[in-house]
């Protein structure tokens, strides 16, 4: 297929908005000032009926860059591979992504969506396809998505993909997981935290009659789950004696563009030096 | 429209002969309708269960669980009882799923119609297959040249790498030929002449508190890979990562090194430690022997290490070499020596120079000087599970002399004095039929014409064979050149046992078994061996008694539960099995992991930094002696400046290849989840050629030029991509992607075999 002047535009403004991305991260990772570690280790207030807020936090002193918890998340999703060309115009889908290492600083940033309190997207979606869950998940319903990418352009995070295609598998569709839906094409995709783990976990809890405990949940995701040096901790933000509370109060922690006022649940861990 | 074409499928090198199959392809075979997922009429049943087993993308053998819905595996995990992994898995074994489902694999025997290269084939039965092979084979025996069937196996510690090499035994070819000079060779033997054992070393990493790797593949892409950032998640060493190029993988401090250089900064390491007196004494006079100057019975007088890198290895002497300043050198080794538990460790990419043996020999000695051996946070022996072999096979007369006629590759012989083989010589010596033809060449787990450099000599090498035959699960660079593809099953269909080299030091016995029915008209090569050998009769049959590949695992694990003195050994071997299959294998607490320095099996029973088994040899061999006369000691290959190939002025790059963490050995380049792989930045499809900005500044590149990187023997286009994470004068690409072998100009250590990757010269120029 012939690459267009519009496809060259489009490749470019997502390319710079990585980019800018990038520089910005590295900023915050490297030397993080006091107002953003006031910021970072401030609560997160339950804003509606849930009690919990599903967050995650990520150890990039742990992260060895190998790229596990990309591969298990396609895998897990059902996030169909992009090929060459529709790579070549910056549109593969990641939900969870490597923000390329900005220049100077060591290395890649796993990036899933940031999964905000006061979530852009949301609040710019004309059909009311995208919403906050009540525990915090900012989710979307591929059915009432009408494909006007508002939220992408609204997404600070760069987090929003579009289905520019209908979705391929090279082969056998038969490794696709039959507990995710693929999303056509035309409409925006996105990271859901792996949602139907957690309900697949809140249901066994249910049966089981027991209660839903920290230590099953900090590994439910498919990143967290595969990650080999248990950098990606998954809990309940509002649980203060859950992991990823603990860990979110650490001194290290801090949140991706702090200034965008969009109070993200994914937190990084700063590398020691 | 999104669309899969050759390119990403099978990674574009095969383009060339990339010839419509003869069997049926469709024109557009990717088309899905939806739903996408493959609706059966009727009830479902729902069924879902996870089967443990062993990962096969790379030689780490980290245990997997995989989840199987309805007969179709569909999530590939870690096993968190797995004592290499403990449940990570990279992207690697993740995307095995891919391999699995690829839409290219081949689904019956197929022999090839028309002229080779040509890309026509036919499906044909097995029975078929294997008795136009037996009959090839049996043609060999008859005319006395049983030696002429070569097999190159790209296996490693598989129980199927051993049949063949009983298969080999009984038949009377000595032509077994595994991949290790293209990978670690180098550490490889550092253990086996300092230490006694041949094998990648265990490292007790997660308890050192300084890691000093030379060159980036250990922590980034090698089998050890996985069990160190699994052992690291709670507490890390510090790692200082000495390299060309900075690492893609976590490290706290990046030293650039000039290619080549890694032996002459370990050796003023070394020189630095006796200098300021920072070696341990007691364990250096205890156990470790070539320290000072030794009597050789054969050799005579040897200089020890002590006086070598006291003479010639001062930091300011190597700073022209490695270009490492000497204050940098003095405080890695004050580093080293006042951190208790400080490892030097060793990769393929270290020592896949002309100086690879060498280098290995001289960063193990670092361990020895620092008394790291044995002790908590330090290096132990390379570990094996110690499963004996079958009973030793009967080799007829004609098999005896075969066996005994030399290795094609030179393994043995003064081509290769201290080596295991060297694959790379395959296509010169068929092509030029010394020491004698090849009539028959056997391709299992490996496709050397995309993997090794060389390519034209491999194309020309294969026309010449009267027959080739490629296990290759898909019709691959090498098995499109091939008479007869028998394709193999898929590590996820088929029952292996795999005796894993553990990071960790624990003896491992990993398990694959059958995680879904196969997909194809399929075998296993372990089952072609067992019909080989039926089909062949006599000496050759009695040899390989057994029905199918499965009872040759089972006798075999049978044999060796009877030798075990373990009271929780299981009773038989059917509840070993049982055991096994529940578990995804068999393991224990290494027994010598941590029983301090004891005897070594060295001539000395010493850690020897001067190996007496080099000495010796090298005394022995009159056509080598003469070249070592200069050798100020026998046991220790002299350090050698690295060798490039390439004028200086016309090629000013040096090329530095290396593994990035999605680099699969064989076939990685066919799964689109690693191909996309996002580590870089920017669209990951076309190969990237990284560039100092300062060398891009001088031949005048911006970021995202085309360019052509040229080297003596061939060029590849790549993209430009200027980084601050190589060197100066260093371009680095990643394996991997076509292109990027075909620059490697195929030179060798001398002493070990070893590929020396890291010994091309190149130029780059932009292009439009």
């Amino acid at each position: 297929m012939k690459r267009g002047p519009l496809d060259d535009d489009v490749r470019d403004s997502r390319r710079k908005l990585l980019a800018g991305l990038a520089a910005s991260a590295a900023g915050a990772l490297a030397g993080c000032t006091r107002a953003m570690a006031a910021q970072s280790t401030a609560p997160v207030a339950a804003t509606s009926g849930s009690r919990r807020r599903w967050g995650l936090v990520i150890d990039l002193d742990r992260c060895a860059r190998c790229g596990g918890c990309v591969v298990a998340c396609q895998q897990e999703n059902n996030v169909a591979p992009a090929g060459s060309d529709a790579a070549a115009r910056m549109r593969p889908i990641h939900w969870m992504d490597f923000l390329p290492a900005a220049p100077g600083s060591s290395s890649a940033t796993p990036i899933p969506c940031m999964h905000c309190e006061d979530p852009p997207c949301v609040k710019v979606c004309p059909v009311g396809a995208t919403y906050k869950t009540e525990e915090g998940i900012t989710a979307q319903i591929w059915e009432r998505c009408i494909g006007c990418r508002y939220c992408m352009v609204a997404c600070p995070y760069a987090r929003r993909y579009f289905n520019w295609s209908e979705p391929r598998w090279p082969g056998d569709v038969s490794s696709l997981n039959p507990d995710v839906a693929p999303r056509p094409r035309g409409v925006v995709e996105k990271c859901t935290l792996c949602h139907h783990r957690i309900r697949a976990a809140l249901e066994r809890a249910r049966v089981d009659e027991e209660p839903l405990t920290d230590e099953t949940l900090r590994r439910l995701p498919a990143c967290a789950q595969s990650c080999p040096t248990l950098a990606i901790t998954f809990g309940d933000l509002a649980d203060p004696e859950s992991e990823v509370a603990r860990l979110a109060a650490s001194p290290r922690a801090v949140r991706l563009l702090p200034e965008a006022g969009t109070r993200p649940k994914v937190i990084y861990l700063r590398e020691t030096k | 429209m999104r669309r899969f074409g050759r390119r990403e499928l099978l990674g574009g090198a095969a383009l060339a002969g990339a010839a419509v199959l003869g069997c049926g392809q469709k024109k557009d075979p990717y088309r899905i309708d939806k739903p996408a997922v493959p609706r059966v009429p009727g009830w479902h049943s729902g069924e879902e269960r996870w089967v443990l087993s062993t990962c096969a993308l790379c030689d780490a053998g980290c245990g997997i669980k995989v989840r199987v819905v309805e007969g179709r595996a569909v999530k590939i995990e870690g096993n968190p009882e797995h004592p290499v992994n403990r449940g990570g898995l990279c992207s690697r074994g993740q995307a095995a799923l891919q391999s699995l489902y690829h839409p290219e694999r081949v689904g019956s025997p197929l022999r090839r119609m028309g002229s080779r290269g040509e890309g026509q084939w036919k499906p044909i039965s097995w029975d078929e297959a294997i008795g136009e092979v037996v009959a090839k084979l049996a043609k060999l025996r008859a005319s006395g040249h049983p030696e002429r069937l070569v097999l190159i196996d790209g296996e490693s510690g598989t129980f199927s790498r051993d049949l063949w090499a009983r298969f080999l035994l009984a038949f009377g070819s000595p032509n077994h030929i595994g991949l290790g000079s293209t990978r670690a060779a180098g550490v490889r033997l550092a253990n086996l002449y300092t230490q006694g054992r041949y094998g990648l070393p265990a490292y007790d990493l997660a308890r050192g508190r300084v890691l000093l790797a030379m060159g980036t593949d250990l922590l980034e892409s090698s089998g050890q890979a996985m069990y160190f950032w699994r052992a690291a998640s709670t507490r890390r060493p510090r790692v200082l990562c000495v390299s060309p190029r900075r690492p893609g993988c976590r490290f706290d401090e990046w030293i650039p090194i000039a290619p080549g250089g890694y032996g002459a900064l370990a050796l003023s390491l070394a020189h630095v430690l006796v200098r300021d007196s920072l070696i341990d004494r007691d364990f250096v006079r205890d156990h470790v022997f070539g320290f000072s100057a030794w009597q050789d019975p054969l050799a005579g007088e040897q200089r020890g290490l002590e006086e070598t890198v006291r003479v010639d290895y001062g930091p300011d002497k190597t700073k022209e070499v490695t270009d490492i300043p000497v204050a940098m050198v003095e405080r890695l080794a004050h580093m080293l020596a006042r951190q208790g538990s400080a490892v030097a460790v060793s990769d393929g990419s270290a020592t896949a120079a002309s100086n690879g043996l060498a280098t290995a020999m001289a960063i193990s000695a670092l361990n020895a000087l620092l008394g790291n051996l044995k002790r908590a946070g330090g290096v132990r022996l390379p570990v094996d599970v110690g499963v004996a072999d079958w009973d030793t096979p009967t080799a007829d007369v004609v098999a005896a002399a075969g066996n005994a006629a030399p290795r094609i590759d030179g393994a043995g012989t003064a081509a290769c004095p201290l080596g295991r083989g060297r694959v790379q010589a395959v296509p010169g010596a068929i092509t030029s039929a010394k020491p004698y033809p090849v009539e028959a060449l056997f391709l299992h787990s490996t496709d050397p014409l995309a993997g090794l450099p060389g390519r034209q000599a491999w194309i020309a090498a294969l026309h010449q064979v009267p027959l080739v035959v490629s296990f290759s699960p898909w019709l691959d660079d090498s098995a499109r050149l091939a008479d007869l593809v028998l394709p193999d099953r898929l590590p996820l269909e088929a029952w292996e046992v795999v005796r894993v080299a553990s990071g960790a030091g624990e003896p491992v016995l990993g398990l694959r078994q059958p995680v879904v029915a196969p997909l194809h008209d399929t075998r296993q090569a372990g089952d072609v061996i067992v019909a080989l050998a039926g089909g062949l009769g006599g000496s050759i049959a009695r040899s390989v008694p057994w029905k199918c590949y499965q009872d040759a695992v089972t006798v075999r694990l049978q044999g060796w539960l009877s030798s075990l003195e373990d009271d929780d050994a299981p009773a038989d071997v059917q509840s070993l099995l049982s055991e096994m299959k529940e578990a995804g294998g068999w393991w224990r607490e290494s027994a010598d992991a941590e029983a301090g320095p004891s005897e070594l099996p060295t001539p000395s029973g010493k850690f020897e930094i001067g190996s007496q088994v080099i000495a010796a040899r090298m005394a022995k061999a009159p056509d080598t002696a003469k070249e070592s006369q200069g050798w100020p000691c026998k046991g220790l290959p002299p350090w050698e400046l690295p060798r490039f190939s390439g004028d200086p002025l016309q090629f000013p790059l040096h090329l530095v290849p290396y593994r990035p963490a999605q680099f699969v050995e064989n076939g990685g380049r066919f799964l689109s989840w690693l191909s996309e792989l996002p580590l870089v930045s920017g669209d990951p499809w076309p190969l990237r050629a990284e560039i100092n900005p300062a060398d891009a500044a001088r031949f005048g590149l911006a970021d995202g030029d085309q360019v052509l990187v040229e080297s003596p023997i061939g060029s590849c286009r790549a993209v430009a991509q200027l980084s601050d994470g190589v060197g100066v004068g260093v371009v680095a690409m990643a394996l991997g992607k076509a292109g990027v072998v075909d620059l490697v100009v195929l030179d060798e250590d001398r002493w070990s075999g070893a590929l020396a990757w890291q010994g091309t010269r190149v130029r780059v120029r932009k292009v439009s």
